[in-house]
């Protein structure tokens, strides 16, 4: 995983806009970032060979894609690159089943990767088979896009802020099936998106980009650590993101139960009562840190963990600890210094039942 | 006089082909004007439209200079084949063609260019190349307007006169449709009940083609009731 997968150098003008591009992406799942206009989306086009740029190469593994001094270029179908985009850009023309098989019928029998039952269980798409695209909400044309890739088997799956459209907790339920299916299938992903809070609990490569260039690339806390100041983030940066199950409801106590590897959270009680696996979310600024076993405290939620990481955004001061699932708090530099917030240091997590919020 | 059954008969022969022939042509002169940039893309645009506002005779008159028997294509296909297209059921099939060409180009253009090129994108990044794209994208999304200007094309060629009558003549059992026997019939005395027939079976099929053009287009909009859960 540490060799690159691709090597890139290219660079062409449209318009008034000249996009340099240039870096060694490894591909894990990477995370495209950037301000809107800053060329992401034509950097994609070019990987995939929707767009031809006027100088430089692509290359992927040993193979090149597109070499303006050996002038190679080779078409984007081709290269068995996937490429998911914002709008799902399903045929409208065809049931969701046929956009499905598309690429699948036209990939060789021996270059096929996945079988067409599997994709559908893993993405849920069993309901949707029958329908009409233009029958689907924004996340379901998502899903089958997704699928639709997938199924061609490509070598590289890229997408396009796929989820800038969607409601939150689509949106998360989304990306943790695009965690899956990266760590299951072993595909590599390059994420293009301007929300950093969610895919930071993804990404394993940031890739920043500014006015058509690279700006940095590198794990996703160094990139942004160097090259984001705090006043380029939203307020509750950084989320942390858990895929829990219900335990139990006390309903005397008005509390619910959860738990999440291991892990359990006491929250409020739940009216209605989650039947599957479910998110939360908690933002990491309301998470409260303690080097001692606090007492006394209203907060329901105290769990023991040792600190794995601290990371710096700008003058924000991120500490993740390992509690059994990794969590991260917010500090600012005065509390890391009078607290001696240091690696392995052990320490309690302090959270109220109440900021957790349940997002699916 | 021939029976009105034969010169339906051969009028609707005559479109149908004259239709069929343009379909292909009219298919790619289409996609060309709808989707590339070339160089002189205005004037290919000016030719195939120009029997639109011509006058059908002098399209007529055109393909009897370039088809006819002594013509600058067609004296080579009468010295080489034998062929003499002039004054033959053929040459009516051609001449409608050529006049009803711009209708059919146009509603496909307008088809086509309403496709948004980026669904034609995502097939290319399914390993769809050019061709399956075309086949499989582009012309069925495309399919309602091929066939609305089909059907256009087919009523145009059931009502063209000029230049059949240049280029075909107006031989009866041979060349004379519809609006040529009409033609005829009016110059001969008594002859009114006969054309009354005449044209309202020709209004009749205009009628039809229209009416079924747009009941197509609309199934078309809607090919399946979506199931909703």
């Amino acid at each position: 995983m540490n060799k690159p997968l691709i090597q890139a150098e290219f660079s062409l003008k449209l318009g008034h806009f000249a996009l340099n591009f240039s870096a060694e992406i490894t591909c894990g799942f990477t995370a495209l970032f950037g301000p809107s206009g800053c060329g992401k989306t034509t950097t994609l086009k070019c990987i995939s060979g929707l767009i031809r740029p006027a100088k430089g190469f692509i290359n992927i593994g040993e193979k090149i894609l597109f070499s303006k001094n050996s002038d190679i270029f080779i078409k984007p179908e081709k290269r068995k690159i996937g490429h998911v985009f914002q709008d799902s850009r399903l045929f409208p023309h065809l049931s969701v089943r046929q956009n499905l098989v598309f690429g699948y019928d036209l990939t060789p029998v021996n270059e096929r990767r996945f079988d067409i039952g599997q994709v559908i269980d893993f993405l849920g798409l069993s309901p949707l088979l029958k329908r009409d695209p233009s029958s689907l909400s924004g996340g379901e044309s998502q899903r089958v896009a997704i699928g639709r890739a997938l199924l061609a088997s490509p070598i590289l799956l890229l997408m396009d802020e796929p989820f800038a459209a969607i409601d939150q907790p689509t949106k998360i339920s989304l990306l943790t099936a695009l965690k899956k299916i990266h760590q299951r299938f072993d595909m590599p992903i390059i994420y293009v998106s301007h929300d950093i809070s969610t895919v930071l609990n993804i990404a394993t490569e940031v890739i920043l980009m500014n006015n058509g260039k690279v700006e940095a690339t590198g794990s996703p806390f160094e990139v942004l650590a160097n090259y984001f100041s705090s006043s380029m983030l939203p307020n509750n940066m950084l989320q942390n993101i858990f895929k829990v199950r219900l335990v139990e409801q006390d309903e005397r106590a008005r509390t619910s139960l959860v738990e999440s590897n291991g892990v359990k959270f006491v929250l409020p009680y739940f009216e209605d009562i989650p039947e599957e696996d479910f998110f939360l979310d908690v933002p990491a600024s309301e998470i409260i840190l303690a080097t001692k076993m606090p007492s006394g405290l209203s907060a329901r939620n105290i769990l023991p963990g040792k600190i794995s990481q601290i990371q710096r955004i700008g003058e924000r001061i991120f500490i993740q600890v390992d509690a059994g699932i990794p969590v991260w708090a917010e500090v600012v530099e005065k509390t890391r210094d009078n607290l001696k917030l240091k690696n392995n240091l052990k320490v309690y997590l302090v959270i109220k039942a109440t900021a957790f919020r349940r997002i699916t | 006089m021939t029976p009105i059954s034969e010169i339906v008969q051969l009028s609707l022969k005559i479109a149908l082909i004259a239709t069929l022939i343009d379909l292909p042509f009219a298919i790619a002169i289409g996609w060309l004007l709808a989707r590339k940039r070339f160089y002189g893309k205005i004037l290919v645009d000016t030719i195939v439209n120009l029997p639109l506002v011509l006058p059908p005779v002098i399209t007529g008159y055109f393909l009897l200079i370039v088809l006819g028997r002594n013509g600058i294509i067609g004296k080579y296909l009468y010295h080489f084949l034998g062929v003499s297209l002039s004054f033959t059921w053929q040459a009516a099939a051609i001449a409608a063609a050529v006049v009803a060409f711009p209708l059919c180009v146009r509603a496909i253009r307008v088809a086509i260019e309403n496709i948004d090129p980026k669904i034609e994108e995502a097939a290319h990044t399914l390993r769809a190349n050019r061709w399956r794209v075309f086949w499989h994208i582009t012309l069925p999304l495309a399919s309602n307007g091929i066939i609305a200007g089909l059907l256009l094309a087919f009523a145009r060629c059931l009502g063209e006169f000029g230049a059949t009558i240049m280029f075909a003549g107006n031989i009866a059992g041979e060349t004379q449709t519809i609006p040529l026997a009409v033609f005829s019939l009016a110059n001969q005395t008594r002859r009114e009940p006969e054309i009354i027939v005449l044209i309202c079976i020709a209004i009749a099929f205009s009628f039809g083609s229209l009416i079924v053009s747009e009941m197509l287009l609309r199934r078309w909009r809607n090919p399946v009731e979506p199931t909703h859960e």
